[in-house]
């Protein structure tokens, strides 16, 4: 088990390499003109001369990446010139809004295609499970961004059941972070009313990201339910008398849960890709929304950090869901690819 | 036999079609169990002999239609609701399959599975289910108990498997097991320690047993009375003794031929019966085993044998070996 | 009966294939052959001037004359949708084709290669794998450069890993197989070995992933035009489109909701025709 972990460990690590070489490589050998690139379209040639040196971009190639790596290895991520700060200092302001919306997002994502999908799966070939699935087959056609768009004509525009702009409603008064989420801040404080707030302007966006790809995840947990109704184990139960609920949940869904586990990760990923997406939509104050203010006019530095991070986060998140394996299969001796 | 357990009566399982007349794995079986009564059902792939064994239980295929009568101490068990019918399964009447591998959760212990049973059934703590566990993994013959509990299927033996199995089965001191071919999955050798562990339980524990199987050698090792059943339909039934000493119908014959042939030496050719069973979408008219029977004559493709001779001794043959004595009529609901 | 007992189907006998019916697919391929004509002869088709402008119209209803509205400047939006496909579907389709033919030579040769060469080159894969797609694809787009270019390569780069993994397994599976051992103890070596041996059988799951990315792929063009690295106006595409209809909400519905719902049915066409694709290899 320790081999294992360290084997991912040692992966991992060669994946945050790669992934500095990616952005490094994005940095500055891929733009015609690196200094420019950095230095944002519309500087001035002193800028562009300025940015040269301060970055070293004159030096050889191999030598500005033993820089940049070192500067990464430090937290130097660069210099947003929009904001005129370090693009760490940013990224820290702004990644607790990103980090919400995406857990909260996870979270509903993970419990609604489970709930949804084993009820199609129980409800197999009746009007129950049909309905599910034609809806989710749906559900895989409509872009994020769309989606999200056509929330917020229907719930804002329309209805105005719901808010579409922002973290927390304008009116009301933003109150002092303790942890950064907002929802756990308004739990820690017992504010109930910052409570709803912040839910009330989480709804539309979480929904526009679950609704996405609720599709896959409800297809896979049928199939992957129906497939484990068809084992032996699960006669032996009811020969047991066990009681369904309990085939269901304890066996059955521990049996079910490795390739739902492999799915959801690479969902995840996808929610992360996303996130800038709705986040731009949104106006939801996050890494994506700071970064794509940046890259509208011509300050890259955040995107390619936005880049790392992400990675960095998906990284983690597969490494989690590698050693979940053995933990819910005591089969699975080591990962394997 | 001595106080009544379990009665089949015409026992039926269709697998209905859309645009076709419905199959028919099992046509018409019935048979009765008592207290401590072994009795062995024996037949070849496909003659139905899993899905009578599943029937009693109610574990049969959403899509298997199943008609008759299963009483179980005078319970009709096919009218049960689910929640009473749960209440029997694992805790009156208990199973243990083929593969014990496929038949066991491969994500929990085995210590896990066992105690469920008993924990599902009475309202006993966690560290009683669990001593109960160890003492009943004993039973069966396994050493080092709580190893074999905190261990999880794969890492076992199939031999050690199946004995766990049976051990899960008998969490609850079931009056009735049904084993559904217990030992095909196994080593040769395995296979006996698990026949004499079978009739060691029955022994010490007065637990009935139907035991599933396609080895006529088996039932005679266990068997009070045997069932022999071909195509889905039964074709003979007696007691142990007087069916290998004297069987009635021809494929019973032929089991026993090829049964002691293959057993006895090595070297001489295996005689299989000729031909296949029939599939379960083309069985012949008439006698369903007649294509294979070198006793056959006319009226055997034309006509179906019913079951015939004393409750005790029943043949569906219309040319059988031996005739059975005294009365040519099957018995009817209600007889001892 | 339970959930649970439903759930559990039958031991021996056959199940019942659970048949789609088949008209989904041909309104599918009616779709796709709707959209390659667009495509192909946008001209014909289009009932106005996807770019000229006619401002007193601007911000109009649909109607029989634009069955679509129009935007902001008094154009077309069927036109435009129209003229688009070249653009969003065009480069999706480009897209897939071309990380496919790539993907499936790298899978193929580390499939063959097998030993050093198959670790080296999956481990290169699973580099690529390893970053939250859209990201990097926005990450590369903005480095390129803007433009409809730049968001092909880098969609491209990021779409190729998938078909070297499938294929390479395809390969790895298939090498076990009877007919395949037969042949190479023949002498049948590398690509020829691929081509008669390996590909007829492979073609079919290649086949359904190309089908389904498709719609996957229009889905990131669309997604990073919105975000204004893809087509830069005045160009007609269908993530531009819905980039500029969000000023227009409130008075002009049809603007989001016209170039969105082409992207939706485009997608769902493809991933219908995908499946019929995939489930008729299972008969």
């Amino acid at each position: 088990m320790v081999r294992v972990v360290a084997r991912r460990l040692v992966w991992t690590m060669v994946i945050l390499f790669a992934i500095a070489t990616i952005t490094f490589l994005l940095e500055r050998v891929v733009p015609a003109n690196p200094a420019a690139f950095l230095a944002g379209q519309n500087a001035p040639a002193e800028t562009v001369e300025r940015i040269k040196v301060q970055y070293g971009l004159d030096k050889p190639i191999p030598v500005q990446y033993v820089t940049y790596v070192s500067g990464l290895v430090q937290g130097d991520l660069g210099v947003s010139f929009r904001t005129r700060r370090a693009v760490s200092e940013d990224l820290i302001q702004f990644l607790p809004a990103t980090l919400e919306l995406l857990f909260v997002s996870f979270a509903v994502y993970v419990a609604l295609s489970l709930a949804l999908g084993i009820v199609a799966a129980q409800m197999r070939g009746r009007l129950a499970d049909s309905v599910i699935r034609v809806t989710t087959m749906v559900g895989t056609g409509i872009p994020v961004f769309w989606l999200g768009l056509v929330l917020q004509l229907v719930f804002y525009y329309y209805l105005r059941w719901l808010p579409i702009d922002g973290r927390y409603p304008t009116r009301a008064d933003l109150p002092e972070p303790i942890t950064g989420f907002l929802l756990l801040d308004s739990m820690l404080r017992f504010d109930g009313s910052q409570f709803t707030n912040a839910l009330g302007q989480l709804i539309l966006p979480a929904a526009a990201i679950v609704l996405s790809l609720l599709a896959v995840g409800v297809r896979l947990t049928r199939a992957a339910f129906i497939e484990q109704g068809e084992r032996q184990y699960v006669r032996t139960l009811r020969g047991k008398g066990v009681r369904p609920s309990r085939i269901l949940l304890k066996h059955v869904l521990r049996n079910a849960l490795n390739p739902i586990i492999t799915t959801t990760g690479t969902q995840f990923g996808y929610m992360i890709s996303w996130v800038v997406l709705v986040e731009v939509i949104f106006n939801w104050p996050g890494i994506g929304l700071y970064a794509f203010k940046s890259f509208e006019i011509f300050d890259y530095a955040p995107v390619i950090a936005l880049t790392l991070v992400s990675t960095v986060v998906f990284a983690i998140v597969n490494l989690a869901s590698d050693l979940l394996y053995p933990i819910i299969d005591p089969r699975v001796q080591q990962v394997s690819r | 036999m001595s106080e009544l357990l379990l009665r089949v009566d015409s026992l039926r399982v269709t697998f209905p079609r859309r645009h076709d007349a419905p199959l028919v794995a099992v046509d018409d079986v019935s048979f009765a169990v008592g207290q401590g009564d072994a009795l062995v059902i024996v037949g070849e792939s496909g003659s139905g002999k899993t899905l009578t064994a599943l029937s009693i239980l109610g574990l049969t295929p959403r899509t298997a239609a199943v008609s008759g009568t299963i009483s179980f101490e005078g319970t009709d068990l096919r009218a049960l609701p689910d929640r009473r019918l749960r209440e029997i399964r694992g805790r009156d009447i208990a199973m243990i399959y083929q593969d014990p591998m496929s038949a066991l959760d491969p994500v929990w212990s085995i210590g896990n599975q066992i105690s469920e049973a008993i924990r599902e059934h009475e309202r006993v703590s966690r560290a009683s289910a669990g001593a109960r566990t160890l003492s009943l993994l004993r039973r069966v013959g396994l050493p080092e108990p709580d190893r074999i509990a905190r261990a999880f299927p794969h890492e076992l033996s199939g031999g050690m498997r199946q004995r766990a199995l049976i051990a899960m089965a008998l969490a609850c001191s079931p009056k009735l097991l049904i084993a559904d071919e217990p030992t095909t999955a196994l080593d040769v050798t395995i296979q006996a320690q698990i026949l004499e562990l079978l009739k060691e339980l029955r022994r010490d524990l007065g637990l009935a047993i139907i035991l599933i199987t396609h080895n006529m050698g088996v039932a005679a090792d266990l068997a009070d009375r045997v069932l022999v059943m071909y195509a889905g339909h039964a074709v003979e039934t007696g007691t142990s003794s007087r069916i290998f000493s004297s069987p009635y119908h021809p494929y019973t014959d032929a089991l026993l031929r090829s049964a002691e042939i293959a057993g006895l030496d090595q070297k001489s050719p295996l005689v299989a019966i000729p031909g296949v069973p029939p599939p379960i979408d083309a069985r012949p008219t008439g006698c369903p085993f007649h294509p294979r029977c070198d006793r056959a004559q006319d009226d055997c493709s034309a006509v179906r044998p019913d079951l015939r001779g004393s409750p005790e001794a029943l043949v569906a043959c219309h040319h059988p070996i031996v005739e059975p004595s005294a009365l040519a009529r099957r018995p009817e609901m209600g007889d001892a | 009966m339970s959930g649970v007992a439903r759930m559990t189907s039958g031991l021996r006998v056959a199940r019942v294939i659970e048949r789609r019916p088949s008209f989904l697919i041909l309104f599918a391929a009616a779709v796709v052959l709707i959209l390659l004509a667009f495509a192909i002869a946008p001209g014909l088709i289009a009932t106005g001037d996807p770019i000229k402008l006619d401002v007193p119209n601007r911000l109009a209803p649909p109607s029989l004359g634009h069955p679509f509205g129009t935007d902001e400047g008094g154009r077309d939006i069927f036109s435009r949708v129209v003229f688009g496909t070249r653009n969003s579907l065009g480069i999706a389709v480009t897209v897939v084709l071309g990380s496919a033919l790539f993907g499936i030579l790298f899978g193929a040769v580390a499939g063959l290669a097998g030993g050093a060469v198959d670790e080296v080159l999956m481990r290169i894969v699973d580099l690529f794998l390893a970053f939250p797609a859209f990201v990097l694809a926005l990450a590369l787009a903005a480095s390129l450069g803007r433009g409809l270019g730049s968001i092909a390569l880098a969609l491209a780069i990021i779409w190729w890993p998938g078909y070297a993994r499938l294929v390479r397994g395809e390969i790895l599976a298939l090498r076990e197989q009877q007919h395949v051992e037969t042949a190479r103890a023949l002498g049948v070596r590398g690509l020829r070995l691929v081509r008669r041996h390996m590909l007829p059988f492979m073609t079919r799951s290649v086949n359904v992933r190309i089908t389904t990315d498709i719609g996957y792929a229009l889905v990131a063009v669309t997604a990073l035009s919105f975000l204004g690295l893809g087509a830069q106006s005045p160009t007609p595409e269908w993530g531009l489109l819905i980039r500029d209809s969000r000023s227009y909400f409130g008075s002009a519905w049809w603007y989001l909701l016209a170039p969105g719902f082409m992207v939706m049915l485009t997608t769902v066409a493809f991933s219908l025709i995908g499946d019929a694709v995939a489930e008729r290899g299972d008969r």
